[in-house]
């Protein structure tokens, strides 16, 4: 009876505690097992001692503990930020990762850990909050006229990450080992041996909660809609960016403490809101506490494992958790407050425009003159004469076929992606095709230490085309809206990155094929790797204008298609197996992450390439210039150093695409 | 290790003529042989550096000479070598203008060399195969390398001079006992840090010096692996010697004395803990003499001050 009149007087906070407490127990076994591990359970006692004597105690007492608060503190920190973020930006999928935060936080302290390394002295959090701010600012600035639409602010977000990491990596390169200690702390190693980070973390997070504490009210009344509150008096606008910046403090404390621990600010509050927390006030109180579990939960887990093997940062572990997390909320955010989808790119009937071709062939020509004759060698920069250019364009013509070839094949996957979803911002690196493409050669890598070219080729189809198919079905179960597909995408990448990280962390020889490959360099283009990729490109553009018709109905929906009398299985199969093989075979040469198969379409429709093969060959000789000059200048800018061309384009092709969205209109 | 003058080298280049040059027809092997006799050597890699400069070779193409020293590469590169690039990628197009005979690496992955080889024939030193016994391949490379330079008397003589400054240093440890140590760098955040064991060539030294090697974790294929500074306690009463990083390794003792758990570590208790001077830890060969004197210097003065 008991419990049924409490169940009955608290039916909202049930569900939440319960599942609190559930985890809780889980985690203080965990703990158990863990602190037994270290020390028999009849000397328990011993730890509270004053000024324990043994060493078996000290390490409980000051290794153990601080770093179980410290998990508790740190993702009960991340818990609130993204619960603020995903309630602000009324966005189930918004935390600290997914919008750049994070990644601005950890760039911005890599930056002065390298130039300013005074600078730190001063307090690594105001440091990390700096960059975490203009993450925020620029993702912001870009969706702000798009009244923050989730899916802008997200791709921002993965935007903003990709180009941190880009420059993560070209600093790597070149700062190569003196970097080691600062690889080590982003991969989130909760390790402790003192209680000053959670010294550091407590006061810093009790104000977080304090301030949210004073918001509640106005943050309630934002639930009304922006109309009503703003009747009422409240500044709208003023509320909400004081609760990002919030968010924004409180991720940047935990990255400056402890490392980037991904997807505990998106896990938290959406467990939370799963177990029954609805309103404002419970989701305030149960998704820190959810968060706090789940990254306690981790911890220990890793801890656990590390008795019997190699223990991984808790920070990879989480990684690797958040993409089969995202990819499992996605089905269950619906009725969540998703902008619809936006319309597809209804392409006007265009006239072929001659004179573009002509000029984009000769900047293609012009750029591959340039890039192959023009280069910078100990001397400096000139035209090389023919005998010197004899010999050297043995190395040359391979990296500069790879790039033409590359470039042409990603742009037109992304044409076939765009077309087949209607969705503008499908390409194969944001929808993860190219991170597909990357997990079947680690597939590969474990299978065979040392796998040939064609090997390697087959995988990396094998993977795109299984992500493509996972991507499709996903989309058509949710009328391809375009949040889904890409986040599903993230979801990819998320694993794969994840699994990354977790070979690297683990030193494994394996990993150097792997890191080679992801580098994105024309580096270890062959003569025979570059013709087949030609020949590759060559037939995909060739095999086009096969699927006019296809291309031009497929977005007008199944329905219409089949009312047509059209067997628009098959063709869709063809065209994805295509859109799969152009993907794999890109990667292989330039890795999974470039922007040219987003940037490729985009600029081709720009330029007046309507029509969808008109687009897709016109995105190419695009993508093909873009690549062509992104190797040519990775090759000679910092000579005889080279910025492989895929970071390069990731560098420069990143903040262009945001450049893009900020001024496109909805 | 002094470099020996050019006009030596070329003698005695011409008085080794290598036994063992590459199988391909006997008028390219000489060919080749010829130009080797010049010694164009370029070392894309400090690894490959270390070896051919100890064989008082002077490489036409070396890393750049700031990264080399600032990772404490032994002997020290001569100036004036122009920079072929960082090693992760070496510049094809510089190696190519350089006209190098041979490209010596040692910590360059295979998928790289494939690329260098399209330039000049590679001699990789295959120490860090993730194999216990990086030492003895080291050595067993060294002599390789030597012999297709036709230097193999000098190796000889520089492998026996440093077997014997080791066993020298070794005897200056012989009243400590068999106490392992751990040998570590240390993060500047100071929490965590990296230890090095098993599969590197510095735990075969230190196996030679009679100081086991305290780390018994796993280790990966360079024989090192990042964990917690508290994972020190699983054997407590080791010494602890940390390579001197500078500022970093500054920085990382500055927040380790606040540490309660650090000062309750029988071994800072005992003032077991010593630094030993900035030296390649991902090296060939040529690192284990410094090394070998270093750490006997490093362990003797804690003996002397802590008794």
């Amino acid at each position: 009876m008991a419990s049924l009149v409490e169940a009955d007087r608290t039916p909202r906070t049930a569900g939440p505690a319960m599942f609190a407490l559930l985890m809780l127990l889980v985690a203080l076994l965990e703990t158990a097992a863990c602190m037994a591990a270290h020390l028999p359970v009849a000397r328990w006692g011993e730890v509270l001692q004053a000024h324990p004597a043994s060493l078996d105690v000290v390490v409980i007492r000051y290794a153990l503990l601080p770093r179980l608060a410290v998990s508790v503190l740190s993702g009960a920190a991340l818990g609130l930020s993204g619960l603020i973020f995903q309630y602000v930006l009324r966005n189930p999928v918004a935390e600290p990762t997914t919008l750049g935060v994070a990644a601005g936080a950890s760039l911005a302290l890599t930056l002065a850990s390298l130039w300013f390394p005074a600078w730190l002295l001063f307090g690594r959090e105001w440091i990390a909050l700096a960059g975490a701010l203009v993450a925020v600012a620029i993702v912001l600035a870009i969706a702000w006229r798009r009244a923050l639409s989730p899916l802008t602010v997200i791709l921002g977000g993965l935007v903003v990450t990709l180009c941190s990491g880009a420059f993560a990596s070209m600093l790597t390169l070149f700062f190569g080992d003196s970097l080691g200690s600062l690889f080590i702390w982003q991969s989130g190693m909760l390790d402790q041996n003192d209680w000053s980070a959670v010294t550091y973390l407590l006061p810093r997070l009790a104000l977080g909660f304090v301030v949210v504490a004073l918001m509640i009210r106005p943050l309630a009344m934002l639930e009304m809609g922006d109309e009503t509150a703003r009747s009422l008096g409240l500044p709208v606008r003023a509320i909400r960016a004081v609760a990002m910046v919030l968010g924004a403090a409180l991720a940047a404390v935990v990255v400056s403490a402890v490392g980037v621990i991904g997807f505990i600010g998106l896990a938290g509050p959406a467990l939370a809101r799963l177990a029954g927390a609805r309103t404002l006030q419970s989701r305030i109180v149960w998704a820190p506490v959810i968060a706090a579990c789940l990254l306690w939960i981790s911890d220990q887990t890793v801890q656990l494992a590390g008795l019997f093997t190699t223990e991984i940062p808790t920070g990879t572990a989480t990684a690797l958790l958040g993409g089969p997390l995202l990819l499992w909320l996605l089905p269950r955010l619906k009725g969540q407050a998703l902008a619809p989808p936006e319309s597809a790119p209804h392409a006007p009937a265009g006239v072929s425009r001659s004179r573009q071709i002509a000029a984009a062939l000769l900047l293609l020509a012009v750029s591959l003159w340039l890039a192959s004759d023009f280069n910078r060698s100990a001397a400096g920069w000139h035209f090389a004469d023919w005998d010197a250019l004899r010999s050297l364009l043995s190395i040359r013509l391979p990296r500069v076929g790879g790039a033409l070839a590359a470039g042409a094949m990603l742009a037109v996957a992304g044409v076939l992606m765009q077309r087949m979803t209607g969705n503008p911002m499908a390409s194969p690196e944001v929808l993860g095709i190219s991170s597909g493409a990357s997990l079947g050669l680690v597939v590969l890598l474990f299978m065979t230490g040392s796998p040939g070219k064609l090997e390697q080729l087959v995988c990396a189809f094998a993977g795109a085309l299984a992500t493509l198919s996972l991507m499709f079905a996903l989309g058509r179960r949710s009328g391809f809206s375009p949040e889904r597909l890409v986040l599903a995408g993230i979801a990819v990448t998320t694993v794969f990155s994840g699994l990354a990280a977790l070979l690297v962390s683990a030193g494994d020889p394996r990993m150097a094929l792997l890191q080679a490959w992801m580098s994105g360099s024309t580096y270890r283009v062959e003569p025979p790797d570059a013709f087949v990729a030609l020949a590759v490109a060559a037939l995909g553009c060739i095999a086009l204008p096969l699927f006019t018709r296809t291309l031009e109905i497929l977005p007008l929906g199944d329905a219409t298609v089949r009312s047509l009398g059209f067997n628009i299985g098959v063709h869709r199969l063809l065209l994805l197996m295509l859109a799969a093989v152009l993907t794999a075979a890109s990667t292989l040469i330039i890795g999974p992450i470039s922007f040219i198969g987003l940037m490729g379409p985009h600029l081709a429709r720009m330029l007046g390439f309507r029509r969808a093969v008109a687009q897709a060959l016109g995105g190419a000789l695009i993508g093909a210039t873009l690549l062509v000059m992104a190797d040519w200048l990775g090759r000679n800018v910092m000579f005889p150093d080279q910025v492989p061309a895929g970071l390069f384009a990731t560098f420069i092709g990143g903040p262009y695409f945001l450049l893009l969205m900020y001024r496109q209109r909805s | 290790m002094p470099l020996i003058s050019r006009r030596r080298f070329l003698r005695d280049a011409v008085a080794m003529a290598p036994a063992q040059a590459l199988a391909s027809g006997a008028q390219a092997a000489s060919a080749w042989l010829a130009r080797v006799g010049t010694m164009r050597i370029a070392t894309p890699d400090r690894a490959g550096a270390e070896s051919v400069l100890a064989l008082g070779i002077k490489p036409v193409g070396a890393p750049s000479a700031d990264f080399y020293r600032e990772m404490g590469g032994t002997p020290d590169l001569p100036s004036g070598i122009p920079s072929v690039g960082p090693p992760v990628e070496p510049n094809l197009e510089v190696l190519k203008s350089l006209e190098p005979a041979m490209i010596v690496t040692g910590t360059i992955g295979q998928s790289t060399r494939r690329m260098l080889a399209r330039v000049a024939p590679v001699l990789n030193l295959d120490i860090y195969t993730g194999e216990p016994g990086a030492y003895g391949r080291a050595v067993a490379e060294f002599r390789r390398l030597a012999g297709v330079v036709g230097r193999s008397a000098v190796a000889q003589s520089y492998v026996s001079r440093l077997e014997a400054d080791i066993a020298r240093a070794a005897t200056a440890l012989r009243a400590r006992g068999d106490r392992p140590a751990y040998l570590v760098t240390l993060d500047d955040g100071g929490r965590t840090m990296t230890v090095y064991g098993r599969n590197s060539i510095m735990y075969d030294v230190m196996e030679m010096m009679g100081v086991p090697n305290a780390w018994d974790g796993r280790t990966n294929g360079f024989g090192f692996m990042p964990v917690g500074v508290e994972k020190l306690v699983a054997h407590p009463d080791a010494d602890l010697i940390y390579v001197n990083y500078g500022v970093d390794t500054t920085a990382a003792l500055g927040r380790l004395r606040a540490s309660p758990f650090w000062n309750s570590l029988p071994m800072v208790r005992a003032g077991r803990v010593h630094p030993i001077p900035l030296f390649d830890v991902f090296g060939s060969l040529p690192l284990a003499g410094p090394f070998a004197a270093n750490l006997a210097v490093a362990l003797s003065n804690g003996e002397g001050r802590h008794g």
